[in-house]
């Protein structure tokens, strides 16, 4: 049978989670294909994908489950992770909600009819001064329209929200105890220095990763340069080696008939010695020191970077 | 669809959806009916289902049918908070979204 077969394959698949989670999960792919029905039943684990595609997203799933949370996982998944946090965060009590949407709807409507938008930033900028509410702010937020007026307004709104939760929504509570047990989350103080965890994971990512990976291949393409000078260096003086001794043997060869021409294929003989001697040279010089002093080179620039890395912390 | 869903939305649509089965309703129905609205691989709401049932959002219980077991999700009570804590949280975030999306449209 088909449908016993797929299922055997998943749980064998499943073999390395607990076995409550393999119960679990056979079960209801087992109740799945079941309630597909005889007919469903192909085109229903044709969706599915294969037991490996479906043993991977079980498995996902309960990775994700476990304690420490998706913080652990690469900076990405944790960036959504944030935003997921923080959309859920941000909320706060739907009456206050449309209680400020309105009041800066009012104030947005209030600055269309006329007035320059400088005076009325000014305006609402002392509003803000004045009240401290943080609602002010929202209105000259939404009136300023630029975007860091709209940060502003977020601010102003954890603000409100501050308050709001010291009011106590009911369910507000419960999620936020909801969220505490379920992401073992630290509580709003330490939010922050999330965002800015968050901000300099990012950075590493978008610059670091790729600056790297530049002084890599930049090292990289060094050290090959320098090893082909080094090894060119060798090949090229036993090439003109060789040729010189040919170029000698054949003047002397030509000596007997032609005196001059087998001068002069001596002398290019010679000449190609010469040639050797300095290419030879020009191997071992790299070999001996320009090699080791970019190695030293190197090594002090490492040995700086840590040492300033440790005197910091 | 070019927006992706993420996972808080997914849990408030199988939220919602199991929702509105008093009784409470199975894996396979709940599958076919976010599959209604949404483009999720079949697989993809298991874990959803077994992170929800974890966290004390829905719980489970077998009704015989047809012969047989069948596994049914329902929502607790902390699942209705959370669904009415999400349906909340999406009134703000849409509304603002499709403002925002509106009235770019009309400046062009």
């Amino acid at each position: 049978m088909r449908k016993r077969e797929y299922l055997d394959q998943l749980e064998s698949l499943l073999a390395d989670i607990s076995p409550e989670e393999r119960q679990a999960a056979i079960e209801y792919f087992t109740d799945y294909l079941e309630d597909a029905g005889p007919d469903g039943e192909q085109e229903a684990m044709e969706h599915l994908g294969s037991p490996a595609d479906v043993a991977a997203a079980v498995k996902e799933g309960l990775s994700d489950d476990s304690g420490a949370g998706r913080f652990t996982e690469s900076g990405y998944e944790s960036g959504t992770e944030a935003s997921r946090y923080a959309v859920a965060k941000a909320g706060r009590p739907p009456k206050e909600t449309e209680n400020s949407g309105k009041r800066s709807r009012a104030e947005a409507a209030g600055n269309e009819t006329g007035q320059n938008r400088t005076g009325q930033r000014e305006t609402g900028r002392s509003q803000a001064g004045q009240s401290r509410t943080g609602q002010g702010e929202t209105g000259r937020s939404q009136a300023g329209q630029s975007r860091a007026d709209q940060r502003e307004t977020g601010r102003s709104q954890a603000g409100q929200n501050r308050m709001g939760t010291g009011q106590s929504g009911t369910y507000w509570e419960t999620e936020r105890e909801y969220r505490k047990q379920r992401y073992d989350r630290p509580e709003r103080k330490q939010r922050k220095s999330l965002g800015w965890l968050l901000i300099l994971i990012g950075g590493i990512i978008c610059v670091g990763i790729p600056l790297v990976s530049v002084l890599g291949s930049v090292f990289a393409a060094v050290v090959a340069a320098v090893a082909a000078v080094g090894i060119g260096g060798f090949a090229a003086a036993l090439g003109l080696a060789v040729a010189g001794v040919v170029l000698i043997i054949m003047g002397i060869v030509k000596m007997a008939m032609m005196p001059g021409m087998g001068l002069m294929m001596m002398g290019g003989g010679f000449l190609c010695f010469a040639f050797a001697a300095l290419a030879l040279a020009a191997g071992v010089w790299m070999w001996r020191t320009v090699i080791p002093w970019a190695a030293r080179t190197f090594r002090s620039i490492f040995q700086r970077i840590f040492r300033r890395e440790r005197s910091r912390s | 669809m070019v927006f992706n869903t993420g996972a808080t939305l997914l849990d408030a649509i199988v939220l919602a959806v199991v929702s509105r089965e008093p009784e409470g309703t199975y894996g396979y129905r709940i599958t076919q009916e976010v599959q209604a609205v949404l483009d999720v691989s079949d697989s993809t709401l298991y874990p959803v289902l077994r992170r929800l049932q974890k966290d004390g959002c829905l719980e489970v219980y077998d009704r015989e049918f047809g012969g047989r077991n069948r596994r049914y999700y329902k929502l607790t009570e902390k699942g209705v908070t959370q669904l009415r804590l999400y349906q909340a949280e999406w009134q703000t975030y849409s509304s603002k979204i499709s403002g925002i999306l509106a009235s770019g449209g009309r400046k062009l």
